[in-house]
């Protein structure tokens, strides 16, 4: 065991040693980046990539923007656990890359998602732009919440409280940064025309409404905030130590606005506030 | 825990206001809309194209960077693809980088304008709010 584990790292040692750094990026409106052609800004960044989990699909764009590159990172990457389940993730993201036509996006993610246990009914129902019909009752509250939310820009007071009941106010927020997080990639994609890989062909159609509503929703008039607001008796040391960091004034420019949205999930309430102070 | 320096882009603050103001319109974020108006107006952008993109109607007389802008924006959160007639005036307009910054602009109001849609954040007290509903507001 331990030698395995020895010549791994001297594997690893003395590949690096030997090669250059290999950058294999595609795009085509945004062409492909080569090692030798990153300014300085950018090569910190792609070295970081190259040595850690390995540049994804929008990384040949966003390294455009080194500052962009590092504040994306912020928003939406370095979280370590997952936050809802896997089942949860992959169903929220085929139906933002279905809202988005995102062809690289789905072509990747619906054979995560039917490993992580999103039957091939409802894969194939997004997929067609229909409305799918087998959803369990956590799916079922997401995936109305999320066509309202990509339709319409709202929610009715139905789909929230659904999704409240099933996830919980926290588990809302981290939901939305989910979709933001995706949506951002997909429009990023469909810029670029971010190309598929090898032989993979287009499964996506254009169409009309590729996330339909329900005919059923009703949008109530009301206007009072959804999310309660938390006493502090009621807060986590990490949504303490987000609100003196907020109260520290260290994140000058941010939007305190959405300060009691953001209090549900405090990790991304750093990074969003951190943005908007760019 | 990470310094909170602040990064500087080379998008002008006048065309990332502009970005912030179609994207919130595109959300009816009142909040937003409320929270930008006066910062757009700071940073050189007119109060009437300010006013006529609050209205949802098409603002005339832009400059050509605002109008390549203007243009990829809402191409872009209508029908969710730009032509690439809108993608090269852009490029030719703010370069690789800035066409990518305006595209992080995008998405990181995107994401703010769900949390405050679905919150229905308040607007302070005696403040109306100045964005209808419309079928189409990014025109």
């Amino acid at each position: 065991m331990r030698l395995c584990v020895y010549s791994v790292l001297i594997f690893a040692l003395t590949s690096s040693a030997q090669d250059k750094p290999k950058l294999d990026l595609h795009g085509d409106r945004f062409p492909g980046l080569t090692y030798e052609q990153l300014t300085p800004a950018q090569r910190p960044i792609a070295d970081r990539a190259l040595s850690g989990r390995g540049t994804i699909g929008i990384f040949n764009i966003t390294l455009r923007s080194p500052e962009l590159s590092e504040a994306m990172r912020g928003i939406f990457g370095g979280r370590t656990e997952p936050l809802l389940s896997n089942r949860q993730n992959e169903l929220a993201i085929l139906s933002t890359a279905r809202f988005w036509t995102t062809q690289y996006e789905w072509a990747v993610h619906h054979r995560v998602a039917a490993q992580a246990g999103v039957t091939e009914d409802t894969i194939s129902a997004i997929r067609e732009g229909r409305r799918p019909t087998t959803l369990q009752p956590d799916e079922a509250a997401i995936y109305n919440f999320l066509t309202e939310l990509l339709n319409t820009k709202q929610v009715s007071d139905g789909a929230f409280q659904a999704l409240k009941e099933q996830l919980g106010e926290k588990r809302i927020v981290d939901l939305i940064a989910l979709v933001g997080f995706y949506q951002t990639v997909s429009l990023m994609m469909n810029v670029d025309r971010f190309p598929l890989s090898g032989n993979q062909k287009p499964e996506l159609e254009a169409i009309a409404k590729p996330l339909p509503l329900a005919s059923t929703v009703s949008f109530t008039t009301g206007n009072s905030a959804r999310f309660t607001p938390l006493h502090s008796e009621e807060m986590t040391e990490r949504q303490k130590a987000f609100l003196d960091l907020v109260e520290s004034g260290k994140l000058e420019g941010g939007t305190a606005g959405p300060l009691k949205v953001l209090l549900r999930s405090p990790e991304l309430g750093e990074a969003i506030l951190r943005y908007g102070a760019l | 825990m990470a310094p909170y320096e602040r990064f500087h882009m080379p998008l002008s603050a006048r065309l990332r206001e502009l970005v912030a103001l179609i994207t919130i319109r595109a959300w009816s974020s009142q909040y937003l809309w409320y929270e930008h108006r006066r910062a757009a107006s700071q940073t050189g952008l007119n109060d009437a194209l300010i006013n006529t993109i609050a209205e949802g109607k098409r603002p005339a007389g832009l400059g050509p960077d605002e109008e390549a802008v203007y243009n990829f924006c809402t191409e872009l959160l209508r029908t969710t693809h730009v032509a690439d007639a809108t993608f090269n005036a852009a490029k030719r307009q703010l370069e690789e980088r800035g066409v990518v910054e305006i595209m992080g602009e995008i998405g990181y109001y995107q994401t703010v304008a769900m949390l405050l849609n679905v919150d229905r954040y308040p607007l302070p007290s005696g403040i109306a709010p100045e964005l209808k509903q419309l079928a189409n507001p990014i025109p």
